[in-house]
């Protein structure tokens, strides 16, 4: 009869409208996720490279932390602990984690745009996780969810070597 | 009717429609291998950071690197707990991760030997042959008497089994076979004079022979490379330092106007068919070298020496002790007994005493076959007793001990692991391996 409706179409239209809701839940559902991890694993990966750099190079100039103590901030054009001497990876220069510290509660910004314009935090702990020196922070505190990575060092205090963790902290900004 | 479809039909039409939008989209999930390489790169961290630090060595062969309070285990972790050779530990307060270390291709410092052997003989290997040092590090050997029935604790709790008499082995044929293919090694001492059994034969790749022979001192078959069987056995020979105890004794006896000393500990030093007194005092060994009871030469540690035209060294003197070593070449003397043997196939033969008359078959003092794992058989040397065992002939079992470990052990359970080489050349040239491997704890 015309303008009825029949059992088979009412079906059809729920079935063709149910199948279409599926398919559009399953590709928006991945988007957000996938986002979400590539944003993970981009911090990760700029830890991960803060950190290769802070345990394999001495930066630049090499012996920066004199500079910095002699001619200021402006001198240090790249941050690394690596205590040139010997320049083996993973062996950190006491000093230069010193400095690196210090830089940080003065000149923070600085710092930041070192390690290109990123927020971060480093963390130096010795063997039984106190802190080796102040905490490299931001001045407002990270955020709970920022990505850490930690790393292990050797480092020398006179004739002792030592052993000591640190953890790099990012986030997005 | 025209244009209809029933229930059925139309159900499983709705049916194989999502089987195929499943196919089609297919959830998808990403595994991140992230995780795996942090914690290897954890590892490799404290790998480096270690040997930077230039504590490796030491931490890696000792047993609590990683336990509670072990370096590693202090530097990973806020806290951990010890469970058997493994560690439970906790990271960051986050992750939880298990975590086990394991040396390799070297020898570690603690060497659980079972010994089916006498009251007598088992006295004499615990006072006599536990106590090495090698490149710094102290070894011990410790000996436990143990009845071939014992299967299950032979399997588990040693890695050397010593058999110190002729028993026939018939019998333990598929025990021995199994403690040989888990990479544990069988030390057989015993003079041949009579055909031996199938499995003894088979094992160690000997079988009684019956000819005579003349000569009286041995001779080491020298390795011509590392793939040749003596290589690791002369190495050890002439490399390890074996300690040979004093008792207190007071001054020094001296003569020919050497320095006295006072408060010495004095011992025997017995090879061959000489015996050399000696006198420890003040990192000093003092030795009568004409054996009438007043010393007469001063060796300082680590100085090569001679005594009877032989070369040692003296590599770590302590209060008590000395750490002995022979130097580059050694010969015994009448160390054979009635033992009238050949070796199935001659490769096997490390210590031989010239050849059987009109041959050109040798006659093997200590034969090492490596077919079915290690298995070293040498002569009796304690066939007139123990107490008359000399120390070059102690020396020659501590090395068939040494020789006959298995220096390879699987790190079994650990999703991620990481291996480090170093060397160490203070008494002798050993590349070594650390395998460290840690995991999620599920």
């Amino acid at each position: 009869m015309r303008g009825q409706i029949g059992l088979e179409q009412i079906v059809t239209t729920i079935l063709f409208i149910s199948i279409v809701g599926y398919v559009f839940f399953r590709v928006f559902s991945y988007e957000p996720l996938f986002i979400s991890n590539i944003e993970r694993e981009n911090l990760l990966s700029y830890a991960y490279q803060v950190s290769e750099i802070l345990l394999k190079d001495p930066g630049y100039p090499t012996n920066w932390d004199e500079e910095y103590v002699l001619n200021g901030i402006e001198s240090v054009k790249r941050i690394g602990l690596v205590e040139e001497s010997l320049n083996k990876s993973n062996l950190l220069s006491f000093e230069k984690m010193g400095n690196l510290s210090e830089i940080c509660t003065a000149n923070y910004n600085y710092l930041k745009k070192i390690f290109g314009n990123n927020d971060i935090t480093i963390i130096f702990l010795d063997e039984r996780g106190n802190y080796i020196f102040d905490a490299c922070k931001p001045p407002r505190l990270p955020p709970s969810n920022s990505i850490n990575i930690t790393r292990i060092f050797s480092y020398k205090i006179g004739n002792q070597r030592m052993i000591g963790k640190m953890i790099i902290g990012v986030w997005e900004t | 009717m025209k244009g209809q479809i029933s229930m059925v039909e139309l159900v499983a039409a709705v049916g194989i429609l999502f089987i195929a939008l499943n196919v089609f989209f297919p959830s998808i999930s990403e595994k991140s291998k992230r995780e795996k390489a942090l914690i290897k790169m954890l590892e490799r961290d404290l790998l480096i950071s270690l040997d930077r630090n230039g504590s490796f060595y030491e931490t890696s062969l000792n047993e609590s690197w990683i336990g509670k309070g072990g370096k590693a285990g202090a530097i990973f972790f806020e806290a951990g707990i010890k469970k058997d050779l493994g560690f439970w530990i906790r990271y960051l307060s986050k992750n939880e991760f298990k975590g086990e270390k394991r040396v390799q291709n070297t020898i570690t410092k603690f060497i659980p030997v079972f010994c089916n052997c006498t009251d007598l003989q088992l006295k004499f290997l615990q006072t006599h042959a536990s106590k090495l040092i090698i490149n710094g590090r102290e070894v011990s050997i410790s000996y436990e008497a143990i009845s071939l029935d014992k299967v299950k604790t032979i399997l588990e709790f040693s890695d050397v089994l010593i058999i110190w008499n002729d028993k026939p082995l018939d019998e333990y044929r598929n025990l021995l076979l199994k403690y040989l293919k888990s990479g544990r090694g069988i030390v057989k001492i015993s003079d041949i004079t009579s055909p031996l059994d199938s499995t003894t034969k088979e094992i160690f790749g000997v079988q009684y022979l019956g000819l005579s022979t003349k000569e009286t001192n041995t001779s080491f078959v020298y390795p011509k490379s590392i793939e040749d069987t003596s290589y690791f056995f002369t190495k050890y020979f002439f490399k390890v330092p074996l300690m040979i105890n004093g008792s207190y004794y007071g001054n020094v006896p001296i003569e020919n106007g050497i320095p006295s000393c006072t408060n010495s500990y004095n011992g025997t030093f017995d090879f061959r068919d000489k015996s050399f007194k000696f006198w420890i005092c003040n990192k000093k060994v003092y030795f009568d070298t004409d054996g009438n009871g007043l010393a007469d030469k001063i060796v300082n540690e680590r100085e090569k020496f001679q005594l009877d035209n032989f070369n040692f060294s003296i590599n770590y003197v302590k209060k008590e002790s000395i750490y002995m070593v022979f130097r580059d070449t050694y010969n015994f003397t009448n160390i054979i007994g009635p033992s009238r043997t050949e070796a199935l196939d001659e490769n096997n033969v490390i210590l031989y005493l010239g050849n059987y008359v009109g041959t050109n078959k040798k006659v093997p003092v200590l034969t090492l076959n490596k077919s079915l794992g290690k298995a070293i058989w040498m002569v009796n040397v304690g066939r007139n007793g123990v107490e008359n065992i000399k120390d070059d002939e102690t020396r020659l079992i501590v090395t068939a001990i040494l020789s006959s470990l298995g220096l390879y052990k699987d790190l079994k359970g650990y999703n991620v692991k990481t291996s480090y080489i170093d060397v160490e050349n203070l008494d002798m040239y050993e590349v070594y391996q650390v395998d460290f491997g840690m995991s999620h704890v599920i």
